[in-house]
């Protein structure tokens, strides 16, 4: 027991303050340790894990939203061409050149064609300007779309300029068919007379009014 | 720095204040991560091991207590963590197989020992062995503590330290067999 308690006591008091100073390789590691785990840990004062996967997620979602049209030409670009296939120019002083020159006695109907054209085009480009404000349309389309326009804008006239022209010349084909007619009227009341001076000149004439020489001896 | 404004700084994960802790305490630390282990790295492992426990757990300090003895604390448990993760490493010598010298045990008060040469015996001995000799001896803990620490049973742990002091009282008897003759001399 004697023995015992001599190692006890040696022990104890070789090592109650027993110190070692400690090689700097190991606070290094320690520091990259801490270094490591600082990284993984949730903190909002520290660059960390979630802060890099924060700031990831903004950049992809800033590359998506810079080049959203990309994706969304592929799918609208049809639509939009199909739609404003039918889409008029919206030139006001034009459609009232156009509408001043409609002859009175067909103006009706040719009010009536430009309602239905006009009506036609504002429910398409509403069409449009309903699509367009989600999607910002890449320069290359909107210069498509420009030029389809433009050319459609060429189309609607030249074909607003050939109904009028066959509206003009069904207007003077009808007016003629009335002189034509006053004519053959007048000439029918003409005929009658004539027939009788005719048969008063013993001259045969037939029933529409043309002379014929008689060959019977009376 | 002193000891509050160290506390305060490695809270808030400064720097400056980890130096400070640093070269304040690796003296103390090291000391006894050597204790426990077989060697110079390991007690270097088990350093490290410890004192980033030491600085992520810092805000878990609570004042008033000693804060030597809290942090003298992290690193036994750490060592011990490294004990049972060696355990299954452990050299169990066996007493019989060493040996004890019961007539000439008096021989080592005669003369007198080193720190380093006191450390050598003890990193000598058998992992579970010097264990239990260094929280029974330098530490102070209950046999039953050191059972619950350990995860052994209590006469585990009595066994162990009487055959750990009977270990260190024979190579003590060598050591000073050494010595005097080169004293005399």
């Amino acid at each position: 027991m004697k023995k015992d308690d001599n190692i006890t006591q040696l022990y104890k008091d070789a090592f109650s303050d027993f110190s070692v100073s400690a090689p700097e390789s190991v606070y290094k590691k320690v520091q990259i340790d801490l270094g490591r785990m600082s990284l993984l840990t949730w903190d909002p004062t520290r660059l960390n894990v979630f802060y890099l996967a924060l700031m990831s997620g903004l950049v992809a979602l800033a590359i998506l939203g810079v080049y959203p049209n990309e994706t969304a030409e592929v799918n609208v670009t049809p639509n939009i061409i199909s739609n404003t296939a039918s889409v008029l120019p919206d030139d006001p002083i034009q459609e009232n050149e156009l509408i001043a020159t409609i002859q009175p006695s067909k103006e009706l109907e040719k009010a009536e064609v430009v309602q239905s054209v006009l009506t036609e085009k504002a429910v398409n480009r509403m069409a449009i300007t309903n699509i367009t404000p989600e999607i910002n349309l890449p320069i290359e389309l909107v210069d498509e779309l420009e030029e389809i326009l433009i050319v459609e804008e060429f189309e609607f006239v030249e074909e607003l300029e050939n109904s009028l022209e066959t509206i003009k010349d069904k207007t003077i084909a009808e007016e003629t068919e009335v002189d034509v007619r006053e004519k053959i009227s007048l000439s029918n009341s003409r005929v009658e007379p004539a027939n009788e001076f005719m048969r008063l000149l013993s001259l045969d004439s037939d029933k529409k009014g043309a002379l014929t020489i008689s060959t019977k001896k009376k | 720095m002193n000891e509050a404004q160290i506390i305060e700084g490695c809270i808030k994960k400064e720097r400056k204040a980890q130096d400070a802790f640093f070269t304040t305490y690796n003296g103390l630390l090291f000391g006894v991560c050597l204790r426990y282990t077989k060697n110079r790295f390991e007690a270097e492992d088990v350093l490290q091991e410890g004192l980033v426990k030491i600085y992520k757990n810092m805000h878990m300090y609570s004042e008033g207590r000693s804060f030597e003895g809290w942090i003298r604390r992290i690193m036994i448990n750490t060592a011990i963590t490294y004990y049972r993760k060696m355990k299954k490493h452990a050299y169990h010598a066996d007493i019989s197989d060493i040996g004890v010298a019961s007539s000439e045990s008096e021989l080592f008060t005669e003369c007198e020992f080193t720190k380093e040469e006191l450390l050598n015996t003890i990193n000598e001995l058998p992992t579970g062995y010097r264990t239990v000799f260094n929280l029974y001896v330098i530490e102070g803990y209950k046999h039953k503590e050191i059972a619950e620490q350990l995860g052994v049973d209590i006469n585990t742990s009595k066994s162990q330290l009487s055959r750990a002091k009977k270990l260190l009282q024979t190579k003590l008897n060598e050591l000073s067999r050494i010595k005097i003759p080169l004293e005399i001399e």
